[in-house]
């Protein structure tokens, strides 16, 4: 059962991995938090149904089938979220990652801190954000004021949850 | 069921214990990131329980159905996103999104005003840095060269990137 549950987890993982790759090829960026959540939800149907056809086919009427099925797409759904924020996301948005990328690029010539800054620097970081908040959903720009939509989001949650990290280790 | 909930409870258990030492330590004026290896000796406990329970406990239905290593793996995943958040916390890096997101709670903002909470020295210099301690990047010089590390982990997500179609993250 152990099996089971581990192997038909992570193959609705990389399932999804696969569709995640497709459909993010072809979206605007722009509008990445919320493709992430959308894709999420429809990874979360899809491997639904996938681990409950691989249920069905090894286990049939099992007494073992329900309970199965749950604690394997739990799994899933813990894998996917570790995948998003460990891996998607120091790749999208991380800083360092970012800042490796360009000195990376340059190769043994280096970089010191004036070439770095020119390739990136905190203009670029906060229009990039103001872009994928705008189009999250979760701020908007009423003319010249930026303003954040008074709205239950995952980002929300996310930001909540990192506030109560903070409090949590006295930070 | 009952090894995910053993899983949950010991999980629980082992970040309210890493609370309270942290907690500890920081009053005694000591501030480590070290006792994030609390979860370390936790899963090893998790894994033992849950096999020593394979052992013992009949397994015939689905409520005790016998899964110590998804149990395990469950309790390694909730640890590593848990790290993800201590991580940040520790290291008191709000993220931008986050800092725009928290000025913003206050009130509508200007481009001009959201800009000025932010500085290149704490953006970038100070990630330069970290890449530096983290022995991604070396500098020679005043001039900063990646690393064989730093090169292999540049060169895993540049494959990841292609396949996604992105030029550039950040």
């Amino acid at each position: 059962m152990d099996f089971l549950i581990i192997f038909s987890a992570f193959l609705a993982l990389f399932a999804y991995i696969a569709i995640q790759i497709i459909v993010f090829r072809n979206i605007d960026r722009a509008r990445v938090i919320r493709a992430i959540i959308s894709s999420l939800v429809l990874g979360m149907f899809s491997a639904g149904i996938l681990i409950w056809i691989i249920f069905k086919i090894y286990l049939g009427q099992s007494q073992f089938f329900y309970f199965g099925w749950i604690v394997a797409l739990g799994l899933f759904i813990l894998l996917a979220v570790s995948y998003i924020l460990g891996f998607f996301g120091m790749m999208a948005a991380s800083l360092r990652v970012r800042i490796l990328g360009e000195i990376y690029k340059s190769q043994e010539r280096g970089m010191d801190h004036d070439e770095i800054l020119k390739k990136y620097n905190k203009k670029l970081i906060v229009d990039e954000r103001l872009l994928r908040l705008i189009g999250a959903g979760e701020v908007r720009k009423d003319g010249d004021k930026y303003i954040l939509e008074n709205r239950f989001s995952v980002f929300r949650m996310h930001h909540n949850l990192y506030v109560l990290f903070k409090k949590m280790y006295c930070n | 069921m009952v090894y995910i909930l053993l899983s949950l409870f010991l999980f629980i258990t082992t970040v309210f214990c890493h609370v309270i030492l942290h907690r500890f330590l920081v009053t005694r004026q000591i501030r480590t990131y070290k006792t994030i290896y609390i979860f370390g000796l936790g899963f090893l406990l998790t894994f033992g329980i849950l096999v020593y329970f394979s052992y013992n406990l009949a397994g015939g239905t689905g409520w005790d159905m016998q899964i110590p290593i998804t149990g395990s793996i469950i309790y390694a995943l909730l640890s590593f996103l848990f790290y993800i958040y201590f991580g940040n916390a520790y290291l008191g890096e709000d993220s931008p999104s986050a800092r725009i997101f928290f000025h913003l709670e206050k009130g509508p903002k200007s481009y001009e005003e959201i800009i000025s909470y932010f500085s290149d020295e704490t953006l970038i210099i100070k990630r330069v840095r970290n890449l530096k301690d983290a022995g991604l990047v070396r500098e020679e010089k005043g001039r900063y060269k990646a690393t064989t590390r730093g090169k292999f982990m540049m060169s895993i997500f540049e494959i990841y990137r292609k396949l996604l179609s992105w030029d550039k993250g950040g």
